[in-house]
């Protein structure tokens, strides 16, 4: 990719996004069942209680983000574009702590048991934006044995910066909760992989004593170095299978701003409620924002002056994965890793050249031209941005993949 | 107003159009070659074929009823190439009978853009060989327009004497002399285009810069010239810098419609492409053998495509 567009919030440092009266709190932000709401209309929460309660394997926690009142529970528009169960909160503006929260023994104290416990507790999910629950991560079943943990420090998307930022601003937490997640999945090898756009993050991360029990990957910044398939080729050179995960392969991948959370949370308690946010873009207000999860778009991004007149997307995570949201009135998840404002135009399709771009560039080696074949496909997106014909090459693998699903 | 769209939300920004004007601002050192050595003669050739193209591309598009024509350029580009493959002194009604066969019958008829099986340009140039053989290798010298013959047709007849051993070499029979230089610069008798080695590799060298085409094409079938006429005990550096070679493997093969789309595809044509020229060179009846092998390689692509996409099911 000639331009990755991070400059425009690589030296933003993470600001404290003004948490605002109304949250909305969807059950449903990760990967897996929908938490079982725990509160009805008209409770008070204080800070961290447990809203939504983890009842299946596949499923993750929901936890209070403010103090204050429940005012209703709802339906509302997840980023993605479903309708999901939320819980509407009035913020008392207190920001009172759960009386219940658990303190947590000393770090050292922790054994792996305790730390699957505590990650299970916190309804912690992979933060890179699949939100998925962590706590499945870092307990394979018996059949299968983990005996490498990746960090993907890669964030290999354009315009984001959260987890460059944290590493820059807390390598402390990210060694830590590293440290901690290496246990929990009984990992003997640790490795943290970087691009080389953030060699300048690793001098803290060594301070942190980071190089006491990981390797170092520095890896070159080429999309999508970050997606797993690649990222664990790249850094352990081991293959995963198609339709696979990094598991079956012994290899767990965790995110930047996941081991981050881990460390705050023990540190400090408080489950997750809030996450590092890159707001890029032509937003009148770039740069990186620590927002509480059930925070309104609207809430977060500003809008430049007389911008409805022009053709614009507004887009939920990175600008190569992630989906283009219909309404700012969507809420802030646990995996909304940006957003980022693009100036944009619908182009129609033109005939296909045969130009053989897509073919080139696919990292998976497939041949997106094609209409077969393409369920190993990762979405990666690489053969529409160079397709010359602007053929709608991704949309077709999932119109595809949800065609066999619901066969 | 909001755009809701599925991912990717960035686009490279290279469309056809772009790369249909790069295609052209390549073509354009050799067409200033063109003039230089064949005078007038260049801009007229040219200016019929584009123009029959165009006009051609336009009717069939209101009798097809297509949208968005012509503004990919592709028009543009075949008649700009199939002037390069024709004698200079070609009547110019030939000229726009051919542009009209490649854009009607070789193109349009097939699919338009993306569709069609052959190369329109030397689809184009085919018909017109075989249907006014004399006019079409009937070829004059650069800057006076006397007829005479080609260096390939004058080392097929044995009047190029000694191509290997001595660096000028002498055609006696016709009173004139070909030198390497000449044929580098493109002082020699030929198709209106192809005759400049050095407009040509300049042009070549924009569209590998600019990732317009791929070096596997261009560098396995001058890669297989090379070798079989070294094997064959042939000069190796007349070979490669005479008749249509170059703007074959550089413009021609290179086509993406009428090329595989895999890398293997690509080898394997490009090996097929150099194969077949040096063997009609050789041993067949015709001097130049470019035109036609890039034409029979065309033929295997959708083979060959199948090739990878059988593994990908």
């Amino acid at each position: 990719m000639p331009n990755d567009y991070k400059e425009l919030t690589r030296d933003k440092a993470i600001n404290l996004c003004p948490v605002p009266e109304w949250l909305y709190v969807p059950l449903s932000q990760h990967i897996g069942a929908p938490a079982v709401s725990l509160v009805k209309k008209g409770d008070r929460v204080r800070r961290g209680q447990l809203i939504g309660s983890a009842d299946a394997f596949v499923t993750a926690n929901v936890h209070a983000p403010v103090s204050g009142e429940v005012v209703e529970l709802l339906k509302i528009n997840s980023p993605q574009g479903r309708l999901v169960d939320a819980v509407k909160i009035k913020n008392d503006f207190q920001d009172e702590l759960d009386p219940n929260l658990k303190q947590y023994p000393p770090v050292s104290e922790l054994d792996t048991e305790t730390v699957r416990e505590i990650i299970r507790e916190i309804g912690l999910v992979g933060l890179g934006g699949a939100a998925f629950p962590t706590h499945v991560k870092v307990s394979p079943p018996q059949d299968k044995k983990v005996d490498t943990l990746i960090l993907n420090a890669a964030e290999c998307e354009p315009y984001l910066n959260a987890d460059y930022r944290i590493l820059l601003e807390h390598p402390n937490e990210v060694v830590l909760g590293l440290r901690l997640l290496a246990k929990a999945a009984r990992a003997a090898w640790v490795v943290v992989a970087v691009e080389d756009n953030k060699k300048d993050a690793l001098p803290g991360l060594k301070n942190c004593g980071v190089e006491e029990f990981a390797r170092i990957a520095v890896l070159p910044s080429v999309y999508p170095t970050g997606a797993e398939k690649i990222l664990v080729k790249k850094t352990v050179g081991r293959k995963i299978p198609n339709k696979g995960l990094p598991i079956d392969v012994g290899v767990v991948v965790v995110n930047v701003g996941t081991a981050y959370q881990l460390a705050r949370s023990v540190q400090t308690r408080l489950p997750l409620t809030e996450r590092v946010v890159t707001v890029s873009g032509e937003f009148a207000n770039p740069g990186n924002y620590l927002v509480r999860v059930g925070t309104l778009y609207q809430d977060v991004v500003q809008l430049p002056a007389n911008f409805a007149t022009k053709d614009y997307r507004v887009v939920s995570g990175g600008p190569m994965m992630g989906f283009a949201v219909a309404a700012l009135d969507v809420p802030v998840t646990k995996g909304t890793s940006g957003i980022i404002l693009l100036r944009s135009q619908i182009f129609t399709e033109t005939n296909c050249l045969r130009c053989a771009r897509c073919v080139d560039i696919c990292p998976l080696g497939l041949l997106p031209y094609r209409d077969r074949g393409l369920a190993d496909c990762m979405e990666c997106g690489l053969c529409a941005f160079v397709c010359p014909a602007r053929k709608y090459l991704v949309q077709k693998v999932r119109a595809d993949k949800l065609a066999r699903q619901k066969n | 107003m909001k755009i809701l769209a599925v991912s990717p939300h960035l686009h490279s920004g290279v469309s056809t159009q772009v790369l249909m004007r790069d295609v052209l601002i390549a073509l354009l050192p050799a067409g200033l070659a063109s003039l230089v050595f064949f005078g007038w003669r260049a801009v007229w050739l040219i200016g019929v074929c584009v123009g029959a193209a165009v006009l051609t591309e336009y009717l069939a598009a209101q009798f097809f009823k297509k949208k968005n024509y012509l503004n990919d350029c592709s028009a543009v580009v075949t008649g700009v190439l199939l002037a390069f493959v024709l004698p200079p002194s070609l009547p110019l009604w030939m000229a726009a009978l051919g542009a009209v066969f490649a854009i009607l019958l070789v193109k349009e008829l097939f699919g338009g853009l993306g569709h069609n099986i052959f190369n329109p340009a030397l689809g184009g140039r085919a018909f017109l060989l075989a249907s006014f053989p004399v006019w079409l290798t009937t070829w004059t010298r650069p800057f006076d327009a006397v007829t005479t013959a080609t260096p390939l047709a004058l080392a097929k007849s044995g009047q190029l004497l000694d191509a290997v051993s001595r660096a000028t070499v002498q055609a006696s029979a016709a009173g004139q002399a070909v030198n390497y230089w000449d044929l580098f610069l493109g002082n020699v008798a030929g198709s209106l285009g192809e005759t400049s080695a050095l407009a040509l590799l300049l042009g070549a060298a924009y569209l590998l810069y600019r990732q317009v085409i791929d070096w596997r094409i261009p560098l396995g079938y001058l890669g297989t010239v090379a070798l079989f006429m070294f094997f064959a005990h042939e000069n190796v550096a007349f070979h490669l810098l005479a008749g249509g070679l170059l703007l074959g493997a550089f413009f021609m093969a290179t086509d993406y419609t009428t090329s595989p789309m895999t890398r293997r595809g690509k080898w394997i044509f490009a090996i097929g492409c150099g194969i077949l020229t040096s063997v009609i060179r050789l041993w067949g009846g015709y001097p130049e053998g470019v035109c036609y092998s890039i034409l029979i390689m065309n033929m295997f692509v959708p083979l060959l495509d199948r090739l990878d996409e059988a593994k990908s099911k």
